[in-house]
């Protein structure tokens, strides 16, 4: 039950009506809380359910034992704690990689070996609430929170609307709003709406129409299309990406708005990055605000000397780009990330005092050349294998022709995304005051009809979101 | 104009909020908030119940809870009403069907008999001698998208030099549904451009629903008693547009969702049943190729060595590179003993 199926909407509806209903009795609400959750979670698979609330018991139990213990004490807990959450990742996650890894380096030097193969799903949100749970338990250790009651901890780690891909909230920032029952009114309900009209737009229009007629074909057979065709497709998977994702937390901050919650933004306009490490700033935030404080600054950040910073970088950018999946492409695409980081910061100390410049080589040179940088990296995040990757920048030069036939609509989507995602922030601003000033009862046609619309004019097929994979 | 500002006055009464109107500032209540959500669900189930209903199909199966039925109850009800006058099926007796179907345990069981048997090449529509074949490979998503069937059996064909080879697919399509992709009109088109020698077709992925005409008028939901000929039918009328070509039908796999997979199992049937009764037509079977010992799905099966390969991409339904080699190879063996192919 995703957020852009009906059924998630009748499911939202009534759960709206109870959280609403029940903000009076606060140990009511926050069970209903929990039980909401816990049953949204439920319909994908009832064992996800169990490995959730084991997990959530455990750092629970750390959380508890951290306080108030001697430092050395206290680090052997949060390490304790830090390498069963990793293990719980790696069993799930890497499980069958390492298998084949050891499997066929023992073959190689020759003790073959039958490790064991166990077939097991990775639960949908566990990267993401593994780093919620990793997050508790090092705040708690730096000080920087005091542990939870039992209830509001179960709730921060599966609470519905960030539980399958993020944001990724902060226990801290979380937890105080469940105090005394939360919020007793809808703060900004134009703004909420806005961001789910916007996300299910992004994903059900741009996003989904872009895969099925152009990325998932080009990009996965790359052979027999044109240069400028594979060159489209390879700009266009980067609007994919990102109104896939940026779709869904826009509606996943929407969702919790409307039940009073604030959540951290995860997008803030990235293709306007005019360099990598601004890049990193604007996108997956919640993601990268989380690497950077857990491992980068524990592996000593920008305190160590330059050498030793550009090696923090490196490491945190392969980490994350294996956390999407235990593959070389992730790696790969990781590094080229990494590189990046490295070869901004490596400029900007070499020119520390820039000179005043005009709007095109300030912002839309050093814009465009980070967004051909980070699209093109997206080639290898896409790709099944480096060698695909290769296969598809290969097919650029080799192709015989230059252009082909691409479908008008197609190229109508592409502008339609470029627009979106240039005056994204405009748009959501306007929209947003715009439907405050409406009297109530346009207001509510304009929603009704704008939500109708999307959905009408959404695929056929229902398009799953691609970050529901990591 | 007012009319309608009364009616949601008299609304928003029930929920006993005076003062939305008065006070801008505090307009967007919880309350307000909750009926615009209950009214975003009545209208845009209503509007949109069709294609509720295909995404239910699709995906119905795997999620059995209270909601989705509500909704799909609701879409089906919607449709009625919508086209009561058009409609001679009733597309909430299908769902009341699916529902019905969901009530069947975790894991389909399937007998020997049933698991689909690849058809024998005839040797009386052996292909006459000739230099170059020309070979058309269609299909749905299975031949379309990269890593299923098509792409790899295009690359493994490829390196026979007596091929030439075309490949077209088309993503969510199927034989039931023309008025989404009308793989008739295609076939047409495809056998008076290219005139194949040989087409080897994998299509059904998305044909457990109800058949409808080019218009999208339903003809027959999938448990109606008629859809078996319905679709066989269709079928048949595939296979005729290419008369002169040796056929070969990939049947399709054994699928994650067993609900799913006994709609497939049928299919299955459907296709075997017709290749019987076409000279030019052999059936591969894929059931036991990429199912475990009993017939049953598992997302991983061992390859030469007895080492454990993913075979199946996520969605329980698509193939990897190494389920689409163990296709592509099968494939290429029923070829072979047809025509001789040369490297």
């Amino acid at each position: 039950m995703t957020f852009i199926t009906f059924e998630f909407f009748l499911f939202f509806t009534l759960v709206l009506f109870l959280n609403w209903y029940l903000k009076k009795w606060p140990l009511a609400w926050r069970l209903f809380l929990l039980a909401s959750s816990y049953y949204f979670y439920s319909f994908l698979d009832l064992k996800f359910l169990l490995i959730i609330f084991s997990v959530s018991i455990f750092n629970f139990l750390i959380g508890l034992s951290i306080p108030n213990k001697k430092t050395y004490l206290k680090k052997l807990i949060l390490t304790l704690g830090i390498i069963v959450n990793l293990s719980v990742l790696g069993v799930f996650k890497y499980y069958d990689f390492f298998r084949v890894s050891v499997q066929s380096i023992l073959s190689h030097v020759g003790l073959p070996a039958s490790i064991p193969f166990l077939d097991i799903a990775l639960p949908i949100g566990l990267s993401f609430y593994i780093f919620r749970v990793i997050s508790y338990i090092m705040d708690i250790y730096r000080g920087k929170t005091v542990p939870a009651s039992l209830l509001d901890f179960l709730i921060y780690v599966s609470f519905f609307p960030q539980l399958l891909s993020g944001p990724i909230a902060r226990a801290g920032d979380f937890i105080s709003q469940l105090k005394g029952g939360g919020t007793k009114g809808v703060e900004n309900l134009p703004h909420s709406i806005t961001l789910i009209m916007l996300g299910l737009f992004k994903k059900l229009i741009i996003s989904s129409y872009l895969v099925l007629n152009l990325t998932d074909d080009f990009l996965a057979v790359s052979q027999g299309h044109s240069s400028l065709g594979i060159l489209l497709a390879i700009f266009a998977y980067s609007m994919v990406i990102y109104f896939d994702f940026s779709g869904y937390s826009d509606m996943a901050v929407g969702f919790a708005g409307l039940m009073g919650f604030k959540s951290p933004i995860n997008f803030n306009t990235p293709y306007l990055a005019t360099n990598i490490q601004d890049f990193w700033r604007r996108w997956h935030i919640s993601l990268s605000d989380w690497v950077r404080d857990y491992i980068y600054i524990p592996l000593g950040g920008n305190r160590v000397g330059k050498i030793r910073q550009y090696a923090n970088l490196m490491i945190t950018m392969l980490l994350v780009g294996l956390w999407h999946g235990p593959a070389a492409h992730y790696v790969v695409w990781g590094g080229i990330q990494g590189a990046g980081l490295v070869g901004t910061l490596f400029f900007q100390s070499k020119n520390k005092e820039p000179k005043k410049k005009n709007l095109f080589l300030g912002k839309i040179l050093p814009g465009f050349l980070t967004f051909c940088f980070v699209t093109f990296s997206w080639v290898f995040f896409r790709s099944e294998s480096i060698k695909d990757a290769l296969l598809v920048f290969k097919n650029i030069f080799v192709s015989k022709e230059l252009t082909e036939y691409i479908s008008p609509y197609v190229l109508l989507f592409i502008a339609l995304g470029i627009v979106v995602f240039l005056l994204e922030k405009q748009i959501v601003s306007f929209l947003t005051r715009s439907q405050a000033k409406l009297p109530l009862i346009f207001f509510f046609i304009f929603v009704i009809l704008s939500m109708t619309v999307i959905f009408y004019a959404g695929p056929n097929i229902m398009p799953p979101f691609i970050y529901f994979s990591f | 104009m007012r009319g309608q500002t009364l009616c949601l006055h008299l609304f928003i009464s029930v929920f006993n909020d005076n003062k939305v109107e008065n006070n801008t500032k505090n307009k967007f209540t919880p309350k307000v908030t909750v009926l615009l959500f209950i009214l975003i669900v009545l209208i845009s189930v209503f509007f949109n119940s069709k294609k509720i209903l295909n995404w239910g199909v699709r995906d119905g199966a795997r999620q059995n809870n209270v909601f989705q039925n509500a909704v799909l109850s609701y879409a089906g009800t919607s449709e009625k009403l919508k086209s009561s006058s058009v409609l001679e099926v009733i597309t909430l007796e299908e769902e009341n069907l699916s529902s019905q179907e969901k009530n069947l345990p975790a894991v389909v069981q399937v007998s020997q008999e049933q698991i689909p048997k690849t058809a024998p090449t005839d040797p009386v529509a052996e292909l006459p001698q000739k230099t170059k074949y020309k070979t058309l490979i269609v299909g749905d998503s299975f031949v379309y998208v990269g890593g299923g069937v098509g792409e790899i059996l295009e690359k493994a064909l490829l390196k026979y030099k007596n091929l030439e080879i075309l490949r077209s697919g088309a993503v969510s399509s199927g034989l039931s549904r023309p008025d989404y992709f009308d793989w008739q009109s295609k076939a047409v088109s495809l056998k008076e451009s290219f005139h194949p020698d040989i087409v080897i077709v994998m299509i059904g992925t998305n044909d457990a629903q109800s058949i409808t005409d080019t218009s999208g008028k339903v003809l027959f939901y999938y448990k109606h008693p008629e859809w078996n000929n319905a679709y066989a039918s269709r079928v048949r009328e595939f296979i005729d547009h290419f008369q002169e070509s040796r056929i070969f039908w990939i049947g399709l796999p054994v699928m994650k969702e067993p609900n799913y997979s006994s709609r497939i199992l049928n299919l299955d049937s459907i296709y075997q049943n017709v290749a019987e009764n076409f000279l030019n037509m052999s059936f591969i079977s894929t059931w036991n190729l990429l199912s475990d010992s009993n017939g049953q799905y598992s997302g991983y099966l061992p390859d030469e060595n007895g080492k454990m390969i993913n075979a199946r991409q996520k969605d329980g339904i698509h193939l990897t590179t190494f389920g689409g080699n163990i296709v592509s190879k099968e494939v290429i063996k029923q070829l072979g003993a047809t025509i001789k192919l040369t490297e």
